[in-house]
């Protein structure tokens, strides 16, 4: 199916070729046709055939939205202001103007997304497998190579970029770290510097943002914690002192954790937003309003925004949350400020939709836009690089840690 | 959690979420208590073996979590119940071990056995299940450096010790691997075998995760293999819609097996009655 599916968007037949899966990716119940003696079709497949959103980036000076997708392992792009005419709002597929995808174009188990402007590049970080960070023209479409890659460690999976500094930072989960990149990089380089160690509180960082106009980044965490790592000279290693108390495993509250962007090594960040009544629940996309001066929160675990003042420090509750069964959020991933426009947007995990929020909206609202890349209801598995299942003989039942 | 007969692109029937839960994104792992209806899952990123109940859903706090440092857990990466011998089973990628602790086992409690050390041939540990009816403990452990493939030890077995056999070799097929279970009345075992490729060759196409010359499998090996030997069964090829099978399990009474997809992301069930042949009266 992926084969198939990969030549046909090299020949532009996109989304129609996506579409044209659904079918075998139902196969009728069956017991018996064995084509060859062990290459067995299944009796039942569950998969999903269209793009799943995960990170989300928007820029507008150049009139892109642009969405990471690890379940058809491709990169789209839509035109910012269109994204209602092309039926999403009547619940059809919207259609991108472009879909990057196909075995030339190094993208796999890809989560973080950012967009460079002023050269015109995506970035996006392959989080697990292929341990890179791919680069594209804005211009590509179909099976393409990539302009750049660049090795990063293990589950990289939140990137921010600064014109500023002229780095890129991305984070890695496993290893509780943000690595810090030259923006030219390419290949496997060394990182200009690193934040790592047990005063920063990092544990399971996610989603990313780069604040120039204040000189700070923001950081959101999961909590899980299972030591810190040492640079054995080879690359970075956890301990294997199991006698280590430090390096037992914890499941430390959520937070944000907000750092000098000139930050280095094991410092303490400058904020921390962390405790019951920040509401914070899987923290994943993050980024910055400067129109509002707040950081706005991808809240996956119960399906919200939320909004905190730039400044807010400790357990506290945040200024605003969209949340509700108006706002069409379902399990959101990522989130994107554009300032030029007063919006923001969110990508949703749980039903194959991006949203355009007025950047001051709050509670139960309507977004203003709506991207499908299926047709509204369409369920989804919601599979990101399954590793692992188990049978449940009392429900007649499948399970899939994901 | 899924229908066992959903098909297409059919969503789950209920999903465990949330950061209540303490689940993260990185577990690699599951296994279903059938005797008492319960879940384990590790965590790896937390040093962490979950238990819920089987009827869980939504943000629902585990009723058991087994960490921290007397555990001697690094990273876990796979689990299993032995539900005879009332055990949990831990193999770990990065601690290179298996662990076996009380089912009931709660907090920061020692593991009752351990097999660790260069004796016994692990490296990283990606599957554990237990044949309660030979009293062997089955492993798939992937090396770099070492045998990947499958090591069969003493299920009582403790410390740094040789496995009794080990499944490798060209003739088996097995490149990467993954999940394994075991089925005891049969005696088989059943082995998603990955056989990923990882690329670090930036200026070619990378050959992951679209077109992997080595397409993986499910194999079945008899419990009493060893060496270098052909799978006795195996599921194969493009009608199989497999790439990289990263997940096995089974169900006997519907002659089913099931297997997880790491690049379709696709969850695949094939009707097998010639892997479960029923007992000759």
């Amino acid at each position: 199916m992926i084969k198939k599916l990969a030549a046909a968007c090299a020949l532009g037949f996109v989304l129609l070729a996506t579409l044209a899966t659904l079918g075998r990716a139902a196969p009728q119940e069956s017991k018996s046709s064995k084509p060859a003696p062990e290459d067995i079709p299944p009796i039942r497949m569950i998969a999903d055939p269209y793009p799943a959103f995960n990170g989300i980036a928007v820029d507008a000076a150049n009139g892109v939205v642009a969405m990471s997708d690890p379940n058809r392992k491709s990169l789209l792009l839509y035109d910012r202001a269109r994204a209602s005419q092309g039926g999403a709002s009547r619940g059809e597929a919207s259609l991108p103007m472009r879909q990057i995808v196909g075995p030339d174009t190094f993208l796999g188990m890809i989560a973080g997304i950012i967009l460079d402007p002023r050269r015109q590049e995506i970035y996006t970080a392959n989080n697990d497998i292929e341990d890179t960070v791919v680069v594209m023209p804005y211009g590509a479409s179909g099976n393409v190579k990539p302009a750049r890659v660049f090795s990063v460690p293990h589950q990289a999976w939140g990137l921010a970029l600064s014109d500023v500094a002229d780095q890129i930072a991305v984070t890695v989960e496993v290893q509780n770290t943000i690595v810090f990149y030259r923006r030219q990089v390419k290949g496997v380089e060394a990182p200009v510097r690193i934040i790592r160690g047990p005063d920063t509180g990092l544990a399971d960082p996610h989603g990313i943002y780069w604040d120039e106009s204040h000189n700070e980044i923001g950081v959101a965490n999961h909590g899980n914690f299972r030591g810190v790592v040492k640079n054995t000279g080879g690359g970075c290693a956890p301990s294997f002192v199991v006698e280590d108390d430090a390096e037992a495993g914890e499941s430390r509250p959520p937070s944000i954790r907000i750092f000098a962007a000139g930050a280095k090594d094991d410092v303490r960040p400058l904020r921390v937003i962390q405790g019951a009544r920040t509401g914070l629940d899987w923290p994943m996309g993050i980024a910055y309003d400067p129109q509002h001066d707040a950081i706005v929160v991808a809240n996956n675990g119960d399906s919200s925004i939320l909004i905190f003042g730039r400044t807010s420090n400790g357990d506290v509750a945040p200024l605003g949350v969209i949340r509700g069964d108006r706002t069409g959020i379902s399990h959101p991933m990522g989130i994107a400020v554009d300032a030029q426009n007063g919006e923001m947007w969110v990508s949703n995990w749980g039903d194959h939709s991006a949203l355009a929020f007025a950047s001051g909206a709050r509670g139960n609202v309507a977004p203003k836009r709506i991207i499908r890349s299926a047709p509204a209801g369409m369920p989804t598995p919601g599979f990101g690089n399954p590793m692992a299942l188990a049978y449940d003989s009392k429900r007649d039942e499948l399970l899939v840690p994901n | 959690m899924f229908a066992r007969l959903a098909n297409g692109n059919d969503g789950p029937v209920r999903v465990i979420e949330g950061q209540g839960t303490k689940l993260s994104r990185t577990m690699h792992g599951i296994a279903y208590d059938s005797v008492h209806d319960e879940i384990i899952v590790p965590v790896h990123l937390a040093g962490a073996v979950l238990v819920f109940r089987a009827g869980a859903t939504g943000e629902e706090a585990p009723i058991r979590i087994i960490q921290g440092p007397h555990t001697h857990i690094l990273r876990p990466e796979t689990v299993n119940v032995d539900v005879k011998n009332n055990e949990i089973v831990v193999g770990e990628d990065v601690g290179q071990d298996v662990m076996f602790f009380p089912r009931e086992a709660k907090g920061d409690v020692a593991p009752l056995r351990m097999i660790r050390g260069p004796k016994t041939g692990l490296d990283e540990v990606r599957g554990v299940t237990v044949d309660p009816v030979r009293n062997l403990l089955v492993v798939s452990s992937r090396s770099g450096k070492g045998t990947t493939g499958v090591f069969i030890f003493n299920r009582t077995d403790n410390g740094d010790v040789a496995p009794r056999a080990i499944i490798a070799g060209p003739k088996s097929g097995i490149i990467r691997i993954r999940q394994v279970e075991v089925d005891p009345e049969r005696g088989k075992i059943f082995v998603a075998v990955k056989n990923n490729v990882e690329s670090y060759k930036f200026a070619d196409a990378s050959p992951s995760p679209w077109s992997s010359d080595k397409p993986g499998f499910i194999g079945v090996w008899d419990i009493n293999d060893n060496g270098d030997v052909p799978p006795r069964g195996v599921i194969k090829g493009p009608a199989s819609e497999m790439v990289w099978p990263a997940g096995v399990a089974l169900d006997p009474g519907d002659r089913e097996v099931y297997t997880i997809d790491s690049v379709s992301n696709g969850m695949h069930s094939y009707y097998m009655p010639e892997f479960f042949p029923a007992k000759k009266q």
